[in-house]
């Protein structure tokens, strides 16, 4: 019996050719990818038990660590650097070794870097819940997780560029820059703000300036490049039409990086008022890069008739282009002082971003996540679950856009207390946790196609089948 | 086998073509029009990069004059300085006075009272034994200034210390403390506070 | 764009670019702000022997324990403590006056919020001086809503910041919590049971009591105050943040 799957590899590996060669490079990737994927059903976890929090916020009372404000920053966290981060980097370093037609680079070493990454997740997660919270927004962790973080963002990085440093097509294709840009620039955003911040070099107000700089340079160059790059991999390839203009790739490519780190202020903030001017402004001026990307990749799209497979990560790109739009209009209201004064601090700035990490980022992934894992894996099979994907964004990112316009209205009533904002919120509270419960669901379902998969492929590839299934049911228990 | 056909599909993908079309006119159009306004907008309302000027104003002149103009009172400069000569041993620069010892001025329910009467009495003559301020107890003596503090200055110091650190009063008269000085000019000693609270506040 | 260098080089000079604009300004420029003497009112000529309120104050002793705890549990993901220029936040606040940078001096990190779920505490040792309250609002968070009309809060309960303690014969605790008739103790503790905080609870209301925006500032002038505050909150508040 085991005799015929490891016969099939035999063959398979002849016919294919490449995978014998690429084998050892393929398993920091998949590592990458498969945690990736564990901590995207470990955020949705936790981002619905905090939102269940919000209707009885006395369910677990008796323990510290589930209540919302230990809950919120660690799924938010988890969601960052477990999921976007980890996926992030496993596709991005995959497209530069497809476009650069080489192999990736010191795969062990990146191995390793995938470890100590979530290592320091983990570590930092838990304990953000047993209550070492560091107390700023998006750097959140211990501050030793967040120096192993700095270290593993370095390990990683260093491959990902040694991978492309070693091309052998020397024309660096647009999805390369953007993918590019994110693995040079996570590290230095990652020390500067930890060493900024955590190390106590700045007090006042200007840690709030420094904290909006380094999430809205996250958001831009860590987790908008990767998304970029891969959406300027995936569209152009499974559409077969090529990318519509190299020269309107780099236009956007120049203006993200000059505008990111610069829009992270909002008006109301105990800043001087010029910092803040700036900062609306350049939230209007992110519209150009974003019309560019989308303008450019839409023209990218109408090629000829695609398969199945295929299709499914275009519609999945598609999906992630209309949320980049959406983001970008709406956060124009960001622009208008006076809109963004009765709107910050309310439920609309996390919906718009929840629209841009998982709408945008997270849609980019899944999409590259479609065709990744095949190749990576020698077999042919699709992720499915577009339609529990549309359905987790828009339960989760609408409810919480429209509940904090409804915030905003209660916040500027005169008539209105406290408890009125609760009760105004309550029915968009309802539907975003529907939506995480949503989110919960496809994570689960993506991360047993994923371990279903790779079981297929481990049994193939040893015979083994004991080993195997051990190693799939660990895998599961992530 | 069709699973094999399928796989050597995969990893025979060809890597996708760039197009050449330049930049569209209008984005670069739209980004210069966008920096412009940028531009002016920092400018014009960027609060002259001033760090004193928060959001409610618009330059630094305006939070000059967010502070309502105070036209200090005549008794308030040389007021000041008597407090600064003569009372500040005792009460403190922020006239907390000494727990104990020295009863506060500042919020102090002897100073916050309708008129002046008593206080100017308590400058003149003195005040001696037990004292209860904002309810709590202080035992010492005051020394009387009758012979050190013309009316002028005495008027002066208690409109001072009658509006400084929080405190809100109506300002005393040279001429109201001329009558109480005339009127108590054969007292001699310290005041108590028992002959005090028979005295009305103004 | 080919060449890995330049990429580099143009990333590296991006990243300095906001890097300047949004750390290092702002650093240079309002950052090595000390605490102040602020004379009141403020533009009046200084004399020698002027003493007025130093401000900000560092945070006592257990106040900025209580910061600690109130970074721990996450509070400020639900609570801000930055009171815009906007005429709402002036109601909510009840202080006619805006944040600025001198208000953060002494906390490392400041805790300035994410969301607005609950109410800004800029101002909540102004707003609400008595210690019971807090520690009743900690423990039992709906003590003080009525319930009627869907009135509730949806803070959760802070239980393991309390103890329940037996009463002893001689009498109960001093700092036993003085509890309304709305909160009902589970029921093993219900008879013969009292709610004492522990040090974690005293430091975070210490905190809570010490927040206060009220200094006439020139950045950030003071208003005619719309605080009902009278002279026991006044002595209260002082006395925390002294």
């Amino acid at each position: 019996m085991p005799a015929s799957p490891s016969i099939q590899a035999e063959v398979a590996r002849e016919v294919s050719g490449k995978s014998n060669e690429d084998s050892a490079a393929k398993i920091p990737l998949l590592l990458l990818s498969v945690f990736g994927a564990a901590w995207f059903v470990a955020s949705a976890f936790l981002f619905f038990l905090s939102a269940m929090k919000m209707h009885g916020p006395n369910l677990g009372a008796a323990f510290p660590f589930l209540s919302y404000g230990r809950l919120q920053p660690a799924a938010m966290n988890a969601f960052l650097y477990g999921f976007l981060s980890q996926a992030g980097a496993a596709l991005g370093i995959w497209i530069l070794a497809r476009t650069g037609k080489t192999k990736v680079a010191l795969p062990a070493v990146l191995a390793f870097g995938g470890v100590l990454w979530n290592g320091t997740v983990l570590v930092g997660t838990f304990g953000i819940l047993a209550g070492y919270n560091t107390g700023l927004p998006w750097l959140e962790m211990p501050a030793g997780a967040q120096a192993m973080l700095f270290v593993a963002s370095i390990v990683i990085s260093v491959c990902g560029l040694l991978t492309i440093a070693s091309r052998t097509e020397r024309t660096l294709y647009p999805a390369a820059w953007f993918i590019i840009g994110a693995l040079l620039t996570l590290p230095w955003m990652l020390g500067t703000a930890s060493w900024t911040l955590l190390g106590q070099t700045v007090r006042g107000a200007v840690q709030l300036s420094v904290n909006g700089w380094f999430i809205n340079s996250m958001t831009w160059l860590w987790f908008g490049f990767l998304g970029l790059g891969a959406l300027f991999y995936i569209i152009p390839k499974t559409s077969k039409t090529g990318l519509h203009s190299r020269s309107s790739a780099s236009f956007a490519f120049w203006t993200l990086a000059i505008l990111a780190g610069w829009g992270g202020v909002h008006s109301g903030a105990p800043l001087p008022r010029w910092i803040i001017t700036i900062s609306e402004s350049v939230n209007l001026i992110f519209l150009v890069p974003i019309a560019l990307v989308v303008h450019n990749l839409w023209n990218s799209t109408d090629g000829e008739a695609v398969s199945e497979k295929e299709s499914l990560s275009l519609r999945y790109a598609r999906f992630a282009l209309t949320a980049l739009i959406s983001y970008a209009l709406l956060s124009v209201s960001f622009y208008l002082r006076s809109r963004n004064l009765t709107l910050q601090l309310t439920l609309f700035s996390p919906g718009i971003t929840f629209m841009l990490l998982f709408g945008f980022v997270g849609f980019s992934i899944l999409a590259g996540y479609n065709l990744m894992l095949p190749a990576l894996l020698g077999r042919t099979f699709s992720l499915g679950g577009i339609a529990v994907s549309l359905v987790a964004l828009f339960m989760t990112s609408i409810p919480l856009i429209l509940g904090g316009l409804k915030q905003a209205s209660i916040w500027g009533d005169e008539s209105k207390t406290s408890a009125d904002v609760v009760k105004g919120l309550v029915p968009y509270m309802g539907m975003s946790t529907l939506g995480f419960l949503t989110l919960l669901v496809l994570s689960v379902l993506v991360l047993l196609r994923i371990v279903r998969e790779l079981k297929t492929v481990v049994l193939e590839d040893c015979g083994c089948a004991t080993w195997a299934s051990d190693s799939s049911e660990s895998k599961e228990k992530q | 086998m069709s699973e094999l056909s399928n796989k050597s599909a995969v990893e025979n993908d060809s890597e996708p073509k760039v197009g050449l079309t330049p930049a569209p006119l209008w984005a670069v159009t739209l980004l210069g029009i966008l920096v412009y306004a940028l531009i002016v907008r920092s400018i014009n309302s960027g609060g002259d990069f001033d760090p004193n000027v928060y959001g409610r104003f618009e330059t630094p002149k305006e939070v000059q004059d967010g502070h309502p103009a105070v036209v200090l009172p005549d008794w308030f400069v040389p007021g000041r300085k008597v407090y600064g000569t003569y009372c500040v041993g005792c009460h403190q620069g922020n006239g907390a006075g000494a727990p104990g010892q020295f009863p506060p001025l500042a919020k102090s329910d002897w100073v916050n009272v309708e008129g002046p009467n008593r206080m100017v009495r308590i400058v003149l003559n003195g005040l001696q034994g037990p004292l209860k301020v904002n309810a709590v107890d202080y035992n010492n003596a005051m020394l009387a200034w009758r012979d050190q503090l013309t009316d002028q200055d005495i008027a002066n110091v208690i409109s001072y210390v009658r509006n400084e650190w929080g405190n809100k009063g109506s300002a005393a008269t040279a001429a109201e403390v001329k009558a109480i000085r005339d009127a108590t000019k054969d007292k001699g000693e310290q005041w108590t506070e028992g002959q005090l609270l028979q005295i009305p506040v103004k | 764009m080919n060449h890995g260098t330049l990429i580099f080089l143009g990333l590296l000079l991006t990243f300095l670019g906001s890097w300047s604009g949004m750390v290092l300004a702002p650093q240079v420029q309002i950052g090595r702000q000390q605490p102040d003497v602020q004379l009141q009112p403020l533009n009046r000529p200084p004399a020698e022997g002027d003493v007025g309120e130093i401000y900000p104050q560092a945070r006592a002793g257990l106040a900025a324990q209580g910061r600690e705890i109130y970074q721990r549990e996450g509070c400020y993901y639900c609570h801000s403590q930055q009171i815009s220029p906007h005429p709402a936040d002036a109601r909510w606040t009840q202080l006619n006056r805006f944040s600025v940078h001198r208000d953060y001096l002494f906390d490392q990190p400041a805790m300035f919020g994410v969301q607005r779920l609950g109410p800004d505490l800029s101002n909540i040792g102004l707003r609400q001086p008595d210690e019971n309250w807090h520690l009743v609002h900690l423990f039992a968070p709906n003590a003080f809503m009525d319930g009627k009309a869907g009135n509730k809060s949806t803070m959760p309960p802070y239980p393991h910041l309390f103890d329940y303690r037996k009463i002893m014969p001689q009498g109960g605790s001093t700092s036993a919590l003085k509890l309304p008739e709305s909160v009902i103790l589970p029921k093993q503790y219900q008879d013969g049971y009292e709610v004492v905080p522990t040090s974690e609870a005293r430091a975070l209301v210490a905190y809570l009591k010490s927040l206060h925006q009220d200094v006439n500032l020139f950045e950030a002038p003071m208003y005619a105050p719309k605080a009902k505050t009278n002279v026991v909150s006044q002595t209260a508040t002082n006395g925390a943040a002294k």
